[in-house]
């Protein structure tokens, strides 16, 4: 038996399978990475080992021992210690205070406890080699590097087994990463089990020996690393995938720019993107989970403003103060969460449709009813919106159609530029359909699209070109032969493009 | 060095930190002008006997509103354990002591049904203490629909006893204002701000969020009985509507008291002063004359400010993040 072995391992989400049927082991002394495209199960594999998501079938072995944790704590007790993605520590307390969190230091009264947490973090910094961080500093007043360091030293604290590193490099600095490698190497030579989550090809080769590849919440193969090259490990995440329900692409672009920023920026968020969208194009927007894609999105909607940068439509300045602004230059977003943002689930059907439309079809305060229905029939014909009676609340309609609704009413203010955020997500192939032929007849007319999706098959199949964004900037812009998945991926994960 | 350090500096200014010393320095020299050398130690005994009940329920309140809650029930259970001390309490000094140690075993046992039902059932905290506050206001109209009772002298004399010329309320003031350097450093203390600053990191952490939460609401329930106990031996009666006032007031010197959960800022010291400058503001009130129906506006008008005012430091804490801002 492996030092760490998973067999059956199965998590569903309402009808989604995240997992299926993993069987996955890992020994000590190995660096073993996992690969995959976002929502291949990575996450949810080492969540489900950690205690802090339940499964639904399958075991867990930790040195021969089956692991019954119910609770992080126990998880981490029994010897599984993650470094998470989403950083765990608590903003208003003290590094020492974070690293010692929920940890017994021999039941003292409270102010030589707080003397001794200072002491041992203390300890701890020095041990691990981490300088330039005091135990007294309040965790929010770190940087994201910093905090990333001290989630790592808090989870060796633990003196664990396993050690999960969840894209622990993506929010570290240069010379923190190489701090990283030589801990790495350390916990290595010390025989620890180490799971290695990243998405940069260049460092899961320098970091690991093994590595585990899975696609649509299955291990599709382990590999050792030195017998297996970049371009193998790209097909195997990708796979070999189906064709069907997209529209023909037709290219309909027209030279006139309808929207242009200039240098926008937010630090952390936006670094410096500057891009051109043309009239009668639909642009894709790719990249790894978390790369700037949903602010881009909201500051062009007029959600959030940048720090700096200018944003043109049409050629002229636009001051896209709030969501309101933006709609009357022609800017419409469909925004991340359905349910919360982008409509009211209790509100009915056709109270939504009409709620951006509200002022144009009031008079002296009252709707005007005719007009109203008039819009309604419009609306509903164009999407082919099931509706048993416009005046059921939204929430009646199943997800693909909550979805159209939700465009319907974008579309009821003759946007010039649509914003979509990974609008399929959770949408049924039919409706999707519907969708993609909507979005290509709309370009047809003239109208320019900007599409973010988490699927890259999407992407391709559906844009005319794609904008890969890393760390808040564009990285590639891919069109023509160049617009395939392993380009896509390949600038995603810091490889160059062919 | 990392290059991502701007704007570093601006995290550590609290301002709403400062806001009760500033109020009650100005509080102070306002009383000064109009009634000059009212202010010494005898004035300081006095007062002090008003300022602990609201002191005590001000920092339960503080404690429940760091975790992102509100406990309205303090105002029934301050009204029931005065009806209950003023009608029951025997007059045995043994049986006062296992009496008073009851009724702050009940404060203790409402504040965990409060926490119990906000976590077990996911209910909203005000609709919860809302509902809790009209079943301990009912409770206390049962045992006393009218203003009355009688509190055995032996009570009276112990809860409003003088140490030398220093009353025993002043020197809990002081107590609980220390207590509250060690709550702070407690285990409870840190779990408190974890949970209320990062409910999911502190889960993660190991922290167990519902019991911290269920913890707090307790402490906030039994200041709330020893509250219900000092205003039974200070007015030597009950009545069923003696806690009402205390919801508003709680509230108001949790805030004034600088208490932000968006910044992890509170203290004892804080919600004591918060209610030092409640009671100061009332007395100020009647000293200059003002109408006692205008009390509660100028109450919820100075209540509005501060909250303003810490809101305020809380948006400025936050613009270092890309959010959606509505």
């Amino acid at each position: 038996m492996a030092d760490l072995e998973i067999r059956g391992l199965s998590k569903a989400f309402g009808g989604v399978k995240a997992l299926e049927q993993v069987d996955f082991t890992a020994n000590r002394g190995e660096v073993h990475a996992l690969l995959g495209e976002n929502g291949a199960g990575k996450s949810t594999l080492i969540k489900c080992m950690g205690a802090c998501q339940s499964y639904d079938s399958g075991e867990i072995y930790l040195c021969g021992k089956k692991l019954e944790a119910a609770h992080p704590k126990q998880a981490m007790e029994a010897g599984i210690g993650i470094v998470f993605q989403e950083l765990s520590l608590i903003p208003n307390l003290s590094v020492a205070d974070n690293l010692f969190l929920g940890m017994n230091l021999g039941n003292k009264v409270s102010v030589t406890r707080r003397k001794l947490a200072r002491e041992r973090a203390a300890e701890l910094l020095k041990k691990y080699q981490v300088e330039g961080i005091s135990p007294d500093s309040r965790v929010e007043a770190l940087s994201l590097s910093e905090k990333q360091t001290i989630e790592i030293v808090k989870v060796l604290s633990r003196d664990t087994q396993v050690i999960v590193f969840d894209e622990a490099t993506s929010a570290l600095t240069a010379n923190r990463v190489e701090w990283l490698y030589q801990l790495v190497k350390r916990l290595q030579q010390e025989e620890k089990i180490i799971i290695f989550i990243s998405h940069r090809m260049g460092e899961i080769r320098r970091f690991c020996n093994v590595v585990t590849v899975f696609r649509n919440g299955r291990n599709v193969g382990t590999r050792l690393l030195n017998q297996v090259d970049n371009d193998q490990l790209v097909h195997l995440m990708l796979g070999r995938k189906i064709a069907g329900y997209y529209p023909e692409k037709v290219d309909t672009h027209r030279d006139q720019v309808v929207l242009e920023t200039r240098d926008l920026y937010f630090e952390h968020y936006l670094d410096h993107v500057s891009l051109a969208l043309r009239a009668g194009e639909v642009v894709g927007i790719g990249g790894l989970a978390g790369q700037g894609q949903n602010s881009l999105l909201l500051a062009l909607a007029g959600a959030v403003k940048p720090q700096s940068g200018q944003i043109f439509i049409e050629g002229k300045p636009a001051n896209l103060k709030n969501p309101r602004a933006a709609m009357e230059a022609g800017v419409s977003l469909v925004p991340e969460e359905r349910a919360t943002e982008g409509l009211v689930l209790e509100l009915s059907i056709a109270d939504n449709l009409l709620l951006p439309m509200i002022s144009t079809i009031t008079r002296g305060g009252l709707i005007d009813s005719r007009r109203e229905k008039e819009l309604l029939r419009h609306a509903v014909e164009s999407l082919s919106i099931k509706t048993g009676d416009m005046e059921n609340p939204v929430n009646s309609l199943s997800g693909g159609n909550q979805q159209k609704v939700v465009l319907a009413k974008l579309l009821m203010t003759h946007p010039k530029v649509l914003l979509l955020y990974d609008f399929t997500r959770g949408v049924d192939v039919g409706t999707k359909n519907t969708m993609f032929t909507l979005l290509r007849k709309l370009a047809a007319e003239g109208n320019c699209i900007l599409f973010y999706s988490t699927d890259m098959e999407e992407l391709v199949n559906v844009c005319d070109r794609v904008l890969v964004m890393d760390h808040g900037a564009v990285k590639a812009d891919l069109s023509g032969e160049q617009l395939t998945e392993e380009n896509i991926l390949k600038a995603s994960i810091g490889d160059q493009v062919a | 060095m990392d290059v991502q350090k701007r704007g570093r500096r601006f995290g550590g200014i609290n301002i709403s930190a400062l806001i009760p010393y500033f109020l009650l320095i100005v509080i102070l020299i306002i009383m000064g002008v109009y009634q000059p050398g009212v202010i010494n130690f005898n004035w300081l005994n006095r007062q002090a006997d008003s300022w602990i009940t609201l002191a005590l329920a001000g920092i339960g309140q503080t404690l429940v509103f760091m975790i992102g809650g509100t406990d309205l029930s303090v105002g029934g259970l301050i009204s029931f354990t005065n009806c209950l001390a003023a009608v029951y309490m025997p007059e045995s000094p043994l049986g006062i002591a296992a009496f008073s140690l009851g009724i702050i075993l009940i404060g203790a046992i409402a504040g965990m049904f409060n926490g119990l039902i906000i976590v077990k059932f996911r209910l909203q905290p005000f609709i919860a203490t809302l509902t809790t506050w009209a079943i301990w206001s009912g409770a206390a109209l049962c045992i006393l629909s009218v203003d009355g009772g009688d509190v055995p002298k032996a009570f009276t004399g112990a809860l409003l006893h003088k140490f030398g010329s220093v009353k025993v309320s002043l020197i809990l003031l002081i107590l609980l204002g220390i207590a509250g350097v060690f709550f702070k450093v407690s285990r409870l203390g840190i779990a408190l701000l974890a949970v209320g600053s990062n409910e999911k990191g502190a889960y993660f952490g190991g922290i167990s969020v519902a019991r911290t939460k269920i913890a707090v609401y307790m402490i906030s329930g039994t200041l709330a009985a020893c509250a219900g106990l000092f205003r039974t031996a200070q007015v030597s009666s009950g009545s069923p509507t003696a806690g009402d006032a205390f919801i508003l007031l709680s509230c108001a010197a949790a805030v004034i008291g600088g208490c932000s959960p968006a910044t992890g800022h509170y203290s004892f010291t804080g919600a004591i002063l918060g209610a030092v400058i409640m009671r100061l503001l009332t007395n100020l009130m009647v000293v200059m004359g003002v109408s006692s129906y205008m009390t509660s506006f100028l109450q919820g008008v100075i209540l509005i400010l501060s909250v303003c005012i810490s809101s305020f430091t809380v948006l400025f804490h936050n613009r270092k993040k890309m959010e959606v801002d509505v």
